[in-house]
């Protein structure tokens, strides 16, 4: 704002400079009028301006409607009211949002009323994944020409997880069922013969008004719904690692991405096919996220993705090592793994005796070096890899429309 | 959304433009007709370009460009560099910018860059705009809304789609209605209350047609002037003679009245302090020394202003009209240098080299004329200014001489002062060669000058004379012009050639229009005119032989035998002189004093000093008044009844007769002698050896009688003339039906003619007998002789009031107040109102000529300068004095 202004400013300086020196050298009056004509528009625009400053107060708040994954529109609806006796004319309302990089949005408010509220509906962009913190929002104050402002910042700040993106999967690999089912909690639409009682717990936003327990709403002075079990015979373990040293590739189209991308897509599907998950990675620490369903628990998982970044240095091979006696038998194993972590496979294949399904998802890393050739290297990959051991190893190359993998089973 | 805003701003861009070229009317003339166009014409471009711009319009766009930047220059260096020319060029050049860019303008930040400059040419508006009238206040709030609304549409996105529109929308736009009245209201008042006026006009902006501001010399002088008329009115009254009373009043008005004149106003300065210095028996000495001082300060201020104008006025016309740029500037050094020279010589070298300067200007005769007279009036102004200060120093030093040089130098001033005929000049002037050699060195420069800015004030002085004579009411003003540019160009002639080819034409042009000739005003113009010739001739002549080793002594002779052929009566004396002189420069070539080239020099200077000698004694033969030719002619006659074989007796009859003839001053007495010779002559004749004598005193004496009867009827029309001219009562077209009948009375061929042409003005003056009377009876009654409006100039601020007085002078030289019978009226009531009591009231800036009507007579009068402020001090006084 400061950069579109300092030019008018420096032209309305010259012209005032110029027009008391031509003033001072002529008889011409127009010159001398001319003169104090700028100098009343500056001082009676900036006195202007330092009043709206000092006696505007004004109350803005912000809301986000929706969840936004990647490459998504973010729609937010800004209500602003002014608290003062004194009406407010030529506001402009800057946000900063943070979520696409260098853009901040400006909305003009030419009139508010004292005491009268608006809503602004704005959008921007979200191109990366992450965890972001939009605000604070800046008014300026402009005087009626358009010519000064004055700035003030209002410190609010709103909390925005931008997801990553996810495939749709169609199918999906036949899984291994388990023998004993597995309850998870969550709060269902519709009771069933599946469901039992589990609990109670306060009330989120979207939870059913059915579902709200009164009596101890009454007693706790809060709403409070009823939390049910859901029971479930499948189960499946995603492990990944983010390993620094083998995040190759180029923005979007990294390995860690392309990592967190499908793991997400799985998680998504698995969650929703009611299978209990449980979620073993390294993003720079070890994050262990225990088996459970329900979209709250999905909800969890996909704030850790959307915040984690490719800093582990360690390997895979060592994280399986820690982790391998936590996943339990007659479960699913899910490894997203680069081509180059292929030998710590053929140490997870003793899971294979506590009837532990191996789905590899590999990630081929030389197509993320050199995006050329892709189906060759991958060939070569597949070859390289043998067959045996009864594994059918997924391979993803950049660039691949990662859902085309998830139809043909 | 984006198109809908793109397209009002170019609207907005249009409008802004559009006003500026309304403003810059008078600078664009008819350009900003094909501005406008090329404006549409480019908006349009731009408009259907907007999606596909053509990289090849750009290319072309800027090769346009470079020519208008190359047009400005040429049209800078060839302009007068006068600041508003220069500006003119510039907003020209700006506009014509502003079309190139408009094909340009799909390009938002060429868009800007046009609405950006539109606000210097906004701001070089005031200097075109004649006056700020209803219609350019509005076009210039408009260009100030333009700019608003682009500010609305550049920032704020004016055009929102229409269902987000909402009443409330238009309140910012009331509230910056609201604001821009303030910021007037506010503005006026600063504006009015601090006015930048501490640094003057005249920087680096002068200014130019606009009616000037007083300056500080100005006001001093109308100060000054008011007090001197002040002063010497109140003493008009105290002088006991009315003659006295009569030519100070003259004196006065001719010394306070804006003459271009230099020589009246000194007779008039000189006149007064003597007359003031001299107060008549049995009054009081007054207070002569501040009157003399204050006089003579007044002429010094009139002065200095009368070169200020006559330099502005040059300035004026050098802004006009195109001069190219490299005379404007020699002609502006040259005045300059004319205005602060501080010796005749300079002033002289400077003048003539502007005069050359202006001839050879690329400029139309007018203005060449218009210059001239501008370069003359200068010119005078600052001899007059020189001869003063010179007159001064002289006197001074004449005061603090001792001994005899004293006596001698004591009446030198005085003697200097009172030349005027070019006889004068000769005699004074040869009483200077001699005084030469005894004046001290410090004197002998000075005495020269004065003596020699005199010679140029009395020659303006006669060719002013003679041009008052020129005004011959029945001539045409275009014939007037023509003959004053003739006696101008005599004044200014520079050589023997130009001398007497504008004086030859100059008489044959006053004998073709058929008028009484001037023949005194002009003999005395071409008389000091061409004494002032011989006399630089002479310098140059002593100047080049100063070039050579010649001794002094011979240098001395040779110069002498030239002054000698100064005074000489006849050409064949001068011619014989001069060919003596030649001989000698020969001679002086043979021994080696001086080389060929001044030789060839010497020899031209001695033609020149010839031609220029034997012109002065042409006039001094036309000259010869009819008289004298009569005298002489009468002479002959005489000498040539001596000379006859005649008997003594018929000898003296003759002569007795021819006598009579000439003491004859009616036409009966003329006639009566004439015939009474002729009788005498044809009886001569008669007798035997008589008879070719009678017919040669036949032949000499027919002139004479044709001398006589033209003196006898001349003499007899003057007389008569001159008792007309007494009947002052005649309005003009009476005198004009006389002076007729006296021309044709004049030019009657017969004698039946003339008695017949005699008889009928006389009848003619007997019908107009009884209305003569009947008239006179009237002016009787008034018999008032003149009306003064005192004071006759002021400058009053604005919101003052004065009252004028009108005196009254009759023929019987009494002086009184007119009060009730007066009517008053201004020529500017807008500016200054008068009441009917002649109390005047400054209402605006600006002038005006106050005039009152006192019984059908209209009495031209003060003229009012309303100023806008005065300082502090002053005007405080000023109150003081008008509560009082």
């Amino acid at each position: 704002m400061l950069k579109l202004f300092i030019k008018r400013w420096i032209v309305l300086l010259l012209i005032l400079i110029s027009t008391l020196i031509i003033g001072m050298k002529t008889s011409m009056l127009f010159f001398h009028f001319f003169f104090w004509f700028l100098v009343s528009v500056a001082a009676i625009n900036l006195a202007w301006i330092g009043l709206e400053y000092f006696t505007i107060r004004l109350n803005l708040s912000r809301r986000f409607t929706g969840k936004v994954e990647e490459d998504d529109t973010l729609e937010i609806e800004t209500l602003i009211k002014n608290n003062s006796f004194f009406p407010a004319f030529n506001l402009v309302l800057e946000d900063d949002l943070s979520c696409s990089p260098g853009e901040k949005e400006l909305l003009l408010v030419d009139y508010l009323g004292a005491g009268s509220a608006l809503e602004l509906k704005y959008s921007c962009l979200c191109p990366l994944r992450g965890n972001y913190k939009i605000g604070p929002f800046t008014v300026y104050f402009f005087d009626p020409f358009g010519i000064f402002f004055l700035k003030k910042t209002y410190y609010i700040y709103t909390q925005l997880y931008v997801y990553p993106r996810t495939f749709e999967i169609k199918k999906f690999p036949v899984l291994t069922r388990g023998f004993l089912p597995w309850f998870g909690i969550q709060t269902t639409q519709v009771s069933g013969d599946e469901d039992e009682f589990f609990g109670i717990r306060e009330y989120k936003e979207g939870d059913p008004i059915k579902k709200i327990h009164w009596i101890s709403t009454a007693r706790k002075r809060a709403l409070i719904v009823k939390q049910f079990q859901r029971q479930s015979f499948f189960r499946a373990t995603i492990i990944f690692n983010l390993e620094k040293e083998k995040n190759f590739g180029a923005g979007k189209e990294r390995v860690a991405e392309y990592t967190i991308r499908i793991a997400a897509s799985l998680a998504k599907y698995l969650i929703e096919k009611g299978i209990s998950t449980e979620i073993i990675a390294h993003a720079g620490e070890i994050v262990y996220i225990p088996f459970n369903k329900g979209p709250e628990y999905l909800e969890d998982i996909f704030k850790f993705l959307a915040t984690a970044q490719a800093e582990s240095r360690v390997s895979l091979g060592e994280i399986f090592e820690e982790f391998s006696l936590y996943i339990p038998g007659d479960s699913n194993l899910i490894v997203i793994i680069p081509d180059t972590d292929w030998e710590y496979l053929s140490a997870m294949l003793s899971l294979k005796k506590r009837n532990i399904n191996i789905m590899p998802m590999v990630l081929v890393t030389s197509t993320f070096l050199n995006p050329f050739d892709k189906e060759k290297i991958k060939k070569d990959i597949r070859i390289k890899i043998s067959p045996d051991a009864n594994l059918n190893p997924i391979f993803f190359a950049q660039g691949d429309n990662l859902e085309e993998f998830f139809q043909k089973y | 959304m984006k198109d809908k805003s793109f397209l009002a701003e170019l609207a907005l861009t249009f409008s802004l433009f559009y006003l500026i070229i309304f403003l810059l009317r008078d600078a664009l003339s008819i350009y900003g007709l094909y501005i406008i166009f090329g404006l549409i014409s480019g908006f349009c471009f731009s408009w259907f370009i907007r999606e596909k711009p053509n990289p090849w319009a750009r290319v072309l766009m800027n090769l346009v460009a470079v020519g208008i930047f190359v047009w400005i220059i040429y049209s800078l260096l060839n302009s007068s560099l006068l600041y508003r020319e220069v500006m003119r060029i510039f907003s020209k050049g700006a506009l014509f910018f502003a079309v190139v860019f408009s094909f340009n303008a799909y390009n938002s930040r060429s868009l800007t860059y046009l609405q950006a400059l539109s606000i210097p040419l906004f701001m070089c508006s005031p200097l075109f705009i004649k006056d700020y009238n209803a219609v350019s206040l509005i076009s210039i709030s408009g260009y100030f809304i333009g700019w608003f609304i682009i500010f609305k549409v550049k920032f704020y996105g004016f055009f929102k789609p229409a269902k987000e529109k909402k009443p409330q929308r238009y309140h910012p736009l009331y509230l910056a209605l609201i604001f821009f009245i303030i910021i007037l209201v506010s503005s006026w008042t600063l504006f009015s209350n601090f006015p930048l006026r501490e640094i003057k006009a005249g920087g680096f902006f002068p200014l130019e047609g606009v009616p000037e501001e007083e300056t500080g010399l100005e006001k001093e002088y109308y100060a000054l002037q008011s007090r001197v008329q002040d002063k010497i009115t109140r003493i008009i009254p105290e002088l006991n003679s009315t003659e006295d009373r009569y030519e100070v009043l003259e004196l006065l008005s001719s010394l306070l009245k804006e003459s271009p004149y230099t020589v009246e106003v000194e007779k008039a300065e000189s006149g007064l302090i003597t007359q003031l210095a001299h107060p008549g028996p049995g009054l009081e000495k007054r207070d002569t020394p501040e009157m003399t001082f204050m006089i003579k300060n007044y002429v010094d201020k009139k002065i200095l202003i009368n070169l200020k104008r006559n330099k502005d006025g040059m300035i004026d016309v050098l802004k006009k009209y195109l001069f190219d740029i490299k005379n404007r500037i020699s002609i502006l050094s040259r005045v300059n240098k004319i205005q602060y020279g501080d010796s005749y010589e300079k002033l002289d070298k400077s003048s003539k080299e502007l005069k050359k300067n202006i001839n050879n200007a690329f400029a139309s005769g007018s203005i060449k004329r218009e210059m001239g007279g501008l370069v003359r009036q200068l010119k005078e102004w600052k001899v007059f200014e020189l001869y003063r200060e010179k007159m001064n120093a002289l006197n001074q030093a004449a005061g603090s001489a001792g001994g005899e040089l004293k006596k001698e130098l004591a009446g030198l001033p005085q003697e200097i002062g009172q030349l005027g005929e070019a006889a004068d000049f000769r005699k004074t002037g040869n009483k200077l060669e001699g005084l030469k050699e005894r004046l001290p060195a410090q004197l002998k420069e000075p005495v020269n000058e004065i003596f020699n800015l005199k010679l140029e004030m009395s020659v303006s002085e006669k060719a002013r004379s003679l041009k008052s004579k020129l005004e011959i009411p029945n001539l045409s003003g275009d014939k007037i012009t023509e003959l004053k540019e003739l006696v101008d160009d005599i004044e200014d002639a520079e050589g023997y050639q130009d001398l007497s080819k504008n004086s030859s034409e100059l008489q044959v042009r006053i004998t073709a229009e058929d008028i009484d000739t001037p023949k005194k005003e002009i003999a005395g113009l071409l008389e000091i005119k061409t004494y002032r010739l011989v006399k630089e001739e002479k310098e140059k002549i002593a100047q080049t032989l100063k070039e050579g080793i010649l001794p002094d002594a011979q240098r001395e002779d040779f110069l002498k035998g030239l002054e000698k052929l100064e005074s000489a009566q006849d050409a064949e004396k001068v011619i014989s002189g001069i060919e003596k002189s030649r001989a000698a420069i020969d001679k002086f070539l043979e021994q080696g004093f001086i080389n060929q080239g001044s030789k060839e020099n010497l020899a031209k200077e001695t033609e020149e000093f010839k031609d220029l000698l034997l012109f002065q004694l042409t006039i001094k033969e036309k000259e010869m008044s009819r008289e004298e030719e009569l005298f002489s002619a009468q002479k002959r006659w005489e000498e040539m009844i001596e000379k006859s074989p005649l008997s003594e007796e018929a000898k003296q009859l003759l002569k007795r007769l021819s006598e009579e003839f000439s003491r004859a001053d009616t036409f009966s007495k003329l006639e009566s002698v004439r015939q009474a010779i002729e009788k005498e002559i044809e009886s001569l004749a008669q007798e035997p050896g008589l008879e070719k004598e009678a017919e040669k005193l036949k032949e000499a004496f027919s002139p004479v009688v044709q001398m006589q009867r033209m003196y006898v009827i001349d003499k007899s029309l003057f007389s008569l003339k001159r008792s007309i001219d007494k009947l002052e009562e005649l309005d003009y077209r009476e005198k004009e039906i006389l002076k007729e009948y006296l021309k044709t009375i004049r030019n009657s061929s017969t004698e039946e003619e003339f008695k017949r042409r005699l008889e009928a003005l006389k009848n003619y003056l007997d019908s107009k007998e009884l209305k003569k009377e009947e008239k006179s009876q009237e002016k009787e009654l008034i018999s008032l002789w003149k009306i003064y409006i005192m004071p006759s100039q002021l400058v009053v601020p604005v919101g003052s009031s004065v009252l004028l007085k009108a005196i009254g002078v009759y023929e019987n030289m009494f002086i009184k107040e007119l009060g009730a019978e007066l009517e008053w009226s201004s020529s500017n009531p807008n500016a200054v109102w008068v009441n009917e009591k002649g109390l005047v009231y400054a209402l605006f800036k600006g002038k005006a000529k106050i005039s009152a009507l006192y019984r059908g007579k209209v009495v031209e009068g003060a003229e009012v300068i309303v100023v806008d402020q005065i300082p502090k001090g002053i005007g405080e006084a000023i109150k003081r004095d008008l509560k009082r």
